[in-house]
């Protein structure tokens, strides 16, 4: 049985399902006509014409047996029949993630298809639904064009064609507007080399030495945090914002605390720059902003991210383990009694002492 | 009688059969569903009316 949140394999570690669609119940329908009237129709004979005309109990031993074993056989026969039509029906799933359309094909027991199309090659996505039954019930095909040869994406009876068709386009303009569109679509068609900081053009780490940090009525003022982009660094492909790969900058990086409140400064030799501060006993080790493409993996034991959440986490513990962010609510299953910063770009809200497993905060 | 003990075999072959394939389809069901959906409830359900049919196919016989 697959786990929950692995669908298909080679499903990255971060990669969100957005959809989960079977075919429509309509397009099983024949079948189940066909067990039924195959269920019901010796039933009816039986009935209507006995055996020989008499009944079981009073008909001829040997006619008896006969439609004994026969009525068994006949019987599994149909119930074996059903649940291979049944499997194919219900094995026969399409998954969309926020990364690429996935058609799991299931013909017969030991046919199984799993084709996928990475959401970058997509050129055009149509909703048909045809004749008075697919109208009325409202399911169709859709068909997804795709760039170069790679063959077409065809799904049929899917539920509510229009909206998922809708989806899969936004899904890909979400995907183009993440930016490095030509690198992407190289790595979609297989190219090999990826630059390793890919996903984090938006990932940085930052040092504090709080000592010298002013309080923190700084960080809850009104005014927006404002986050230049920087140059990716720390950060390793597919490991983003993972303590154990994230370079540790040295404490006290930052050797003139008078810059600490200048959002603008930068200290290039290190790298770092800071967005906030604090008043804590401790300090503030790493910032990060969140990279639009991690997303919630309650598998993952180390940090965990949502696409949706684009603000900034700041950690004053780097093996703290924040288990679950989900739309600007982050949960943190962390038992240390240490200050969590949690900040968009605007809002900062902090929380002092522990988190208790499954507690939210909202920004 | 001895068509009789021949249909028996017969049966006794074709469940064989049946159980051989029901065991690979149950375990397709099981190996691809997902935690959660109706495979586990149509592996119960597909078992019990299985073993339903063959014990009153029996139970018919012998009464």
């Amino acid at each position: 049985m697959l786990r929950p949140g692995h669908y298909f394999p080679g499903q990255d570690m971060n990669e969100e399902i957005v959809l989960f669609l079977r075919r429509h119940w309509f397009s099983f329908l024949g079948w189940i006509i066909i067990m039924f009237v195959m269920i019901i129709v010796p039933i009816v004979i039986y009935l209507t014409y006995g055996i020989n005309g008499a009944s079981l109990s009073q008909s001829d031993p040997t006619y008896r047996y006969y439609l004994i074993l026969g009525a068994g056989a006949y019987y599994l026969l149909v119930l074996a029949i059903s649940l291979t039509a049944w499997i194919n029906y219900y094995l026969n799933v399409v998954i969309i993630t926020d990364r690429r359309l996935v058609d799991v094909s299931q013909k017969g027991l030991f046919n199984r298809k799993i084709s996928e199309q990475s959401l970058l090659r997509v050129q055009d996505v149509s909703a048909r639904i045809i004749g008075l039954f697919q109208t009325f019930l409202n399911y169709g095909a859709i068909f997804v064009e795709t760039a170069g040869d790679v063959p077409n994406f065809e799904m049929p009876s899917i539920p509510n064609p229009s909206k998922v068709a809708n989806t899969i386009l936004k899904l890909h303009e979400n995907l183009v507007n993440l930016g490095d569109y030509e690198t992407r679509l190289g790595e979609a068609e297989g190219a090999e080399t990826i630059p390793s900081y890919e996903h984090a053009h938006k990932s940085q780490v930052l040092h504090i030495d709080n000592d010298t940090s002013p309080n923190t009525q700084d960080i809850k003022s009104d005014g927006p945090i404002i986050i230049q982009e920087e140059k990716p660094i720390f950060v390793e492909k597919d490991l983003v914002l993972k303590p154990d790969y994230i370079k540790e900058p040295d404490e006290n990086i930052i050797e003139d605390s008078s810059q600490l409140n200048n959002p603008n400064y930068i200290d290039e030799e290190n790298n770092v720059r800071p967005i906030a501060n604090t008043e804590s006993s401790g300090y503030i080790k790493h910032i990060f902003q969140v990279e639009p493409e991690n997303h919630v993996n309650e598998y993952d034991n180390d940090f965990n991210y949502d696409a949706d959440f684009d603000g900034v986490v700041v950690d004053d513990e780097p093996d703290r383990v924040i288990s679950k962010i989900d739309n600007n609510i982050i949960e943190t299953s962390s038992d240390k009694d240490n200050k969590l910063i949690f900040t968009n770009n605007d809002h900062v809200k902090t929380q002092e002492g522990d988190l208790e497993d499954g507690k939210s905060i909202k920004l | 009688m001895t068509t009789f003990y021949i249909s028996i075999i017969l049966y006794i072959l074709f469940l064989i059969t049946f159980i051989i394939y029901s065991f690979f389809a149950l375990h397709q069901l099981n190996q691809y569903g997902y935690e959660g959906d109706a495979s586990k409830p149509a592996i119960i359900i597909y078992g019990i009316i299985s073993l339903v049919i063959i014990f009153l196919s029996f139970f018919f016989l012998l009464i």
